[in-house]
């Protein structure tokens, strides 16, 4: 019982980041039937903004193992990440994906996966600023949260599973950037005007809706969300890499899939049953050994597979008829 | 589609077959000359600077590649985004052929059909990458059976659905060679294509030689295209 509930937290940590990245992917498919690639991308820039940050604020000391930040520094770090990203997505938006609206749509697929192996490639490259250097291929190692490795002692002793600080920060802050995303989407003018550009986008722009403004909107909400959701990742592993963008984007977009595209609150839920199912078959023991945890990173695709033959609009989209 | 200009008048299966074998005969005397021209000892190591050798190999690949993805993208108007996954299996199996089954291969070229060694070595190649290009074919079929019947966005997500399951199969292959030895292909496959390498320069005291250069720039662009895609 322990086991499972332990798992379930481990679970819980995973699917969080993937369903933070998984909205984004669903509102810009929602809304303009793109794939965005670049948004795992986004989501790894997010990650080093947000240490970028702490390390500024709190330069490591040489000798020092881990140098800490305070929750303050790391919300400090969460809210530039996310303003930095913000811009990153509207650029992205304005520069690459914008001039070819009108065009077929594989030429924009073809630009996501590029704009995706351009800011890869520049962020693999060691970029010098005054005697510092940023990015580059080796690891960046992300300040942790000052005591936030603490197991609490209470839920030790009941339950018997281990639940450290930084799972309830992790938690809590998808949490309250789930709601706040859903009451933008749901009760705000511009969230009602993206809904309606995701219904129909011709009828929308009859209807007085500025089309480039709500796109653009859309582009820097989600890659807000992915710039939490790497922060929030790079809390819990306490280090981010130039490629660190490329998995858990591919699997929060199969996410989105699974839960419905097009739609947020499924995109979260499909983002936590990844998270669930990755962790269930890697816990998978035979002959105490996990046979199945090399095998973890595949899992997602294989479900996605199975979802798209049996169900393609997703476990709580609605069927669409294609017109052919 | 336009009929093809070489024998318009045959079934589409047939001319397809057609342009199979003679790919195969051009390629298989291409490999050939290749060995061959490199063994004639005026000639030999010489003829191209390395650096060339190494980018035409680059070039090559990138056509080859943006060929193969043309037919179908440019045929069909499907996208595949599954393609580097199927390069992944064609280039593991043309390593592993070359690589595990290396000595049983040779002695059979070299001991049995009495080739000259540069023969043997060419064969050797061919054979992996005709099997490579079969295998890759009988993938590609296997998983178009379910994953055709989707369209547009979302075969391009299944097939990028397939070709990272396929990665992750590559990753985690392991085989036991007999005597205690095991085979771990994520982990090997890299060292077998270059001891393969080592082994061959062993014999042919040519470092530069076009096949050993095709060999490395085959495996190079093999992780990088399973990394990008």
């Amino acid at each position: 019982m322990s086991y499972l509930l332990q798992n379930l937290i481990i679970a819980l940590n995973d699917g969080s980041s993937y369903a933070l990245i998984a909205i984004g992917y669903t509102m810009v498919y929602g809304v303009l039937r793109l794939i965005n690639f670049a948004h795992g991308d986004v989501f790894m820039i997010g990650a080093f903004i947000g240490a970028y940050t702490a390390r500024f604020i709190n330069p490591p000391v040489p000798g020092v193992v881990s140098p800490e930040q305070t929750i303050w520094h790391a919300f400090l770090g969460i809210v530039v990440a996310m303003a930095v990203c913000g811009t990153l997505g509207y650029l992205i938006e304005r520069v690459a994906y914008r001039p070819l609206r009108r065009s077929p749509k594989l030429s924009a697929l073809i630009i996501a996966i590029g704009i995706s192996l351009l800011i890869e490639s520049l962020a693999q490259f060691k970029w010098n600023f005054g005697g510092l250097s940023f990015f580059g291929p080796d690891p960046l190692r992300y300040p942790p949260i000052a005591g936030s490795g603490r197991s609490i002692e209470f839920l030790h002793r009941t339950l018997g599973i281990s639940v450290v600080g930084k799972d309830l920060i992790v938690l809590g802050t998808t949490f309250i950037t789930l709601i706040g995303v859903y009451l933008i989407v749901q009760h705000t003018k511009t969230g009602k005007a993206m809904r309606a550009v995701s219904q129909n986008y011709d009828a929308a722009r009859l209807m007085g809706v500025d089309i480039d403004r709500i796109i653009s909107f859309t582009f820097v909400l989600g890659s807000m969300l992915a710039a939490i959701g790497g922060c929030l990742w790079g809390l819990n592993r306490n280090q981010c890499t130039s490629l660190m963008g490329l998995i858990p984007g591919l699997k929060a977009f199969v996410a989105a899939v699974i839960g419905g595209i097009g739609n947020i609150p499924s995109a979260a839920v499909g983002g936590i049953t990844i998270g669930l199912l990755e962790t269930m078959v890697s816990t998978v023991q035979y002959h105490n050994t996990a046979i199945l945890s090399p095998y973890r990173d595949g899992i997602a695709f294989l479900i996605l597979i199975i979802v798209l033959l049996v169900k393609p609009e997703g476990i709580f989209g609605k069927a669409v008829p294609e017109k052919v | 589609m336009n009929a093809s200009p070489l024998h318009p008048q045959l079934r589409p299966l047939t001319r397809c077959l057609l342009h199979a074998a003679l790919f195969v005969v051009v390629l298989g005397g291409l490999w050939l000359l290749g060995g061959w021209i490199d063994h004639l000892p005026e000639v030999k190591g010489s003829w191209l600077d390395p650096r060339w050798y190494h980018l035409l190999m680059d070039i090559g690949l990138a056509i080859t590649m943006a060929v193969s993805l043309n037919l179908i993208l440019g045929l069909t108007g499907q996208f595949s985004l599954g393609h580097g996954g199927f390069m992944a299996a064609g280039a593991y199996t043309a390593a592993v052929l070359a690589g595990l089954l290396f000595e049983p291969q040779l002695r059979f070229w070299i001991g049995t059909v009495h080739l000259s060694t540069t023969l043997a070595f060419s064969l050797i190649m061919l054979t992996g990458v005709l099997a490579g290009a079969l295998l890759a074919a009988l993938l590609e079929f296997i998983v178009g059976l379910p994953a055709l019947r989707l369209r547009g966005d979302y075969l391009a997500i299944a097939t990028l659905g397939f070709s990272e399951i396929l990665v992750v199969v590559v990753e985690n292959f392991r085989v036991d060679t007999g005597n205690g030895n095991q085979f771990d292909l994520g982990l090997s496959t890299g060292l077998s294509l270059t001891s393969t390498r080592n082994e061959w320069l062993a014999i042919q005291p040519d470092p530069e030689a076009p096949l050993a250069k095709a060999v490395q720039a085959y495996m190079d662009n093999t992780t990088y295209f399973v990394s990008f895609f």
